[in-house]
């Protein structure tokens, strides 16, 4: 369950440790001291985070709350890794991994939670129900679980 | 598209990267496309992948670089850099703008806005320098900033004219 098919297993890793899978180029890219970003955002592969998001994520492959990052939203995505703040209500097919900095607010559905030693995380899990997954963003969720080698 | 690029006196490099159908080692500078002025500045957000649709409202202290579809408002401390991909149907307010891809609305820039030769530019825009490279396409109304024009009389760098902007 530790292991991605990618063969990178999930550790508490320090968020300037952590390097997104570079095999596609950047769409977007936010520079700058601070940002904050509210909306509806739907993305096909992977989005990191070291500023603050609010709204609606919908993401296809991995999502990364750097230490950062503050995000408050509903999140869709298939794996994600907190270091930061999380609040909201997040459904994840693949793992979720809060780090020993990772500070988490609200329901999460999923089949795969992890949290370090020190992590933080108040609310509610709930286990992912067979095919609940793909509701709502169906399409991109097939495609990008074929994509991440997601074992269905 | 125009290949007479050296015609044109594009001031920054990458856009000679324009021509590309492959993606290359991309490598963004924020500090090569800042005219000179950037630090190394942090990274806050990245989206990786084919494609991204984003909505909404973003504030954004330095610069942004888009490469995917961008809807609603953006407030930029800095640059906006509109990529080749990049299609972005947004009120904007910011200092600079270079537009490589498609860009539609209301644009303030209290310093520059470029259009490249691969840009296509459809909208209002209100600012003090205004420059369209050959090739680039721009549909709209041109506004000179008058309440703070004395901010960009300090610029005496700029390149353009600035009655290009009434010309266009």
């Amino acid at each position: 369950m530790m292991t991605r098919t990618n063969g990178h297993v999930l550790s508490d890793t320090p968020a300037s440790e952590i390097v997104l899978p570079a095999h596609d180029a950047p769409v977007l890219t936010v520079f700058g001291d601070a940002a904050k970003l509210d909306g509806r955002f739907d993305i096909a592969d992977s989005l990191q985070v070291d500023c603050e998001v609010a709204g609606e994520l919908n993401v296809g492959g991995k999502l990364v709350i750097g230490a950062k990052g503050v995000v408050n939203a509903d999140v869709h995505t298939v794996d994600i890794l907190i270091t930061g703040r999380y609040n909201g209500n997040l459904v994840a097919t693949g793992n979720v991994e809060v780090t020993r900095t990772g500070r988490v607010t609200g329901r999460i559905e999923t089949d795969s939670l992890m949290i370090a030693r020190g992590g933080f995380f108040n609310g509610s899990v709930i286990k992912l129900q067979a095919g609940e997954d793909r509701r709502g963003l169906a399409p991109l969720y097939l495609v990008e679980r074929k994509h991440a080698g997601f074992q269905s | 598209m125009n290949d007479n690029r050296t015609s044109t006196q594009l001031p920054h490099k990458e856009v000679a990267m324009l021509g590309r159908t492959s993606l290359p080692e991309v490598t963004w500078s924020p500090v090569s496309s800042d005219n000179g002025k950037g630090a190394a500045l942090t990274t806050l957000l990245t989206v990786l992948g084919q494609s991204a649709r984003i909505e909404g409202k973003f504030d954004i202290t330095e610069s942004l670089h888009i490469e995917c579809e961008v809807a609603g408002e953006l407030n930029i401390g800095g640059q906006l850099v509109i990529g080749g991909k990049g299609v972005v149907n947004a009120n904007v307010h910011t200092v600079d703008a270079i537009i490589r891809g498609v860009y539609e609305g209301n644009m303030v820039a209290t310093s520059n806005i470029e259009i490249t030769e691969t840009g296509r530019v459809t909208g209002n825009l209100e600012t003090d320098s205004f420059v369209i490279d050959k090739g680039g396409f721009f549909n709209g109304n041109v506004v000179r900033r008058t309440s703070q024009a004395q901010d960009s009389a300090r610029d005496a760098a700029v390149e353009s004219p600035r009655d290009t902007a009434q010309a266009v």
